[in-house]
């Protein structure tokens, strides 16, 4: 989670992060200052981040890195955090990748409590889902359709209100 | 795939957001739609977003719709209740609903409320007489509550409507309102509702105050001099304010008059305000503003496109150090008339900042 506390570390410290399939990251001790749990594992020798392997890791440390100096979020204003829609450019090709590495990260970021990852990551989601018919969101999501057609039929009719606009 | 708390993080960016920024998506609603529809697991995740405030974005022909599906969630007992006020709801092939859909309300914007059953009433019964919309409104309202809606925000708007209005304050009914968090309030009904003869007592202001005593926000809009009665409204608002057991968040919009009587109420919240915001107020004949000084926790301060405001009101805060808003990180002074007073305030508003920055 975003904790809101300064970055107290100098730029030349450094930490030692570990993943899961045990591949090493010396990142700015800046990083894991701004997110409790990448500090929790910070130097452990045998210490490493549970559920999250080398290749995502690498990449939620490299957004960390871009996004070093940005400003704090004003934690549990929910709200205000999903009002914004807008995705720059940057994260926007960050996160051009195939969907399983996106979900990685997604999973890694909700994991690691870096809430504006897991944000960014949901925005992405979402907007590969916008302006989709139910058809057309299961094949570009690659799910299957466990609804018998009665099923589908009555909810489609309950729910009928929330198509119209 | 994502596991089901992740999902309805995602399924909140397809919420209506782009109303609150004020250029409306009329295709936010249906994204959900398309969601709930793809499987059984997406559908457990979208229905709590979906319905938590079903009033707030549906047209005229989903509005009917709603209507529709929330009577269809009335039991045996409900129904043959309906019946005996003189309403009769036919049956369909969807009565039984696979969700308890009236528990995810969080938000009712009662005035949506009323013009949808109005509309039902008019389709499905071809009678929108007073009696059968009151007995529906009844009829759902009681529903919300027991299905257990743990209601959240209420907007309650113009309308002629008074004896519906007043259903809120029912027994059996206004248990609903008591959870309340939030209250938005359009004040040209809520006039009506006070000089109403047959309910000079039990009024829905009324109602308000006994009932919601642990409101997080309160906007109030429009309040202006409409009658007689407008005096008495603004001080039953006053009384609300004051009654609250630590109200965050005070908004008025496009007040006419009465920030008079307003704003000293204020003094009771002066240790729980975070966040007091003036749009379009007249502050012509106000007090000074010694409560806003007072407010010892606001954080956020907003006065814009306010008029008639005089020296004499702001000195309070501008005879005040950083240290009476030591918890100030926002302050938004624009457009604000006369233009010298507006400038006094917003090189106020500077050295608040300048200070708490130093003070950082």
């Amino acid at each position: 989670m975003d904790n809101g506390t300064s970055n107290s570390a100098s730029e030349n410290e450094t930490i030692t992060l570990k993943s899961c399939d045990g591949i090493e990251f010396h990142i700015d001790a800046r990083i894991a200052n701004r997110y409790t749990l990448l500090n929790n594992w910070n130097g452990g020798e045998s210490a490493c981040i549970p559920n999250v392997n080398g290749k995502v890791l690498e990449k939620v440390l490299e957004w960390c890195e871009h996004h070093i100096n940005d400003p704090q979020l004003n934690c549990g204003d929910d709200d205000s955090r999903r009002r914004n829609t807008i995705i720059e450019e940057w994260d926007e090709n960050f996160l051009s990748c195939d969907q399983d590495m996106l979900f990685e990260i997604i999973l890694a970021a909700n994991y690691l409590e870096i809430k504006p990852l897991l944000d960014l990551g949901c925005k992405t989601v979402a907007n590969m889902m916008k302006s989709k018919s139910p058809e057309e969101i299961r094949s570009a999501f690659n799910i299957d359709n466990d609804y018998t057609p009665e099923e589908e039929e009555q909810f489609r009719k309950e729910n009928e209100w929330a198509e119209d606009y | 795939m994502l596991i089901s708390d992740i999902l309805s993080e995602v399924f909140e960016y397809l919420d209506d957001r782009d109303e609150i920024l004020g250029s409306p998506n009329p295709k936010a609603f249906s994204n959900l739609f398309s969601c709930l529809l793809v499987n059984s697991h997406w559908c457990e995740s979208v229905i709590p977003i979906l319905w938590r405030h079903p009033f707030h974005r549906c047209h005229k022909r989903g509005g009917k719709l709603l209507i529709q599906t929330l009577l269809s969630c009335l039991n045996d007992s409900e129904r043959q209740q309906l019946y005996n006020d003189g309403v009769y709801v036919p049956g369909g092939k969807y009565d039984l609903p696979v969700y308890n859909y009236p528990n995810f309300l969080k938000h009712l914007d009662y005035y949506e409320m009323i013009s949808f059953v109005k509309n039902w009433c008019k389709i499905y019964l071809e009678d929108d007489s007073d009696e059968s919309v009151s007995a529906i409104l009844r009829s759902i309202l009681k529903l919300f509550v027991a299905r257990s809606a743990r209601l959240n925000t209420l907007s309650i708007r113009s309308s002629n409507c008074e004896e519906k209005y007043m259903l809120l304050a029912e027994p059996g009914i206004c248990s609903l309102i008591k959870p309340l968090k939030n209250l938005n309030i359009n004040c040209y009904s809520i006039d009506r509702l006070i000089i109403a003869e047959n309910c000079p007592k039990v009024n829905l202001l009324g109602a308000l105050i006994r009932q919601c005593q642990h409101l997080n926000t309160i906007r109030i809009n429009n309040l202006s001099v409409n009658d007689g009665s407008s005096m008495l409204v603004a001080k039953k608002l006053a009384t609300l304010i004051e009654q609250q057991r630590g109200l965050k968040r005070l908004i008025l919009s496009r007040c006419k008059t009465f920030a008079n009587i307003i704003i000293p109420s204020l003094e009771k919240q002066k240790h729980a305000l975070r966040h007091v915001g003036f749009r379009g107020v007249d502050f012509e004949g106000c007090c000074k503003w010694d409560t806003l000084k007072s407010c010892s926790k606001l954080e956020r301060l907003d006065i814009v496109d306010c008029y008639n405001i005089s020296n004499s009101m702001i000195s309070p805060l501008l005879n005040s150090n950083h240290k009476n808003f030591k918890n100030l990180k926002r302050i938004g002074i624009y457009d604000c008339l006369p233009l010298r007073i507006s400038d006094k305030l917003e090189s106020w508003a500077n050295k608040i900042d300048y200070r708490q920055r130093q003070h950082c």
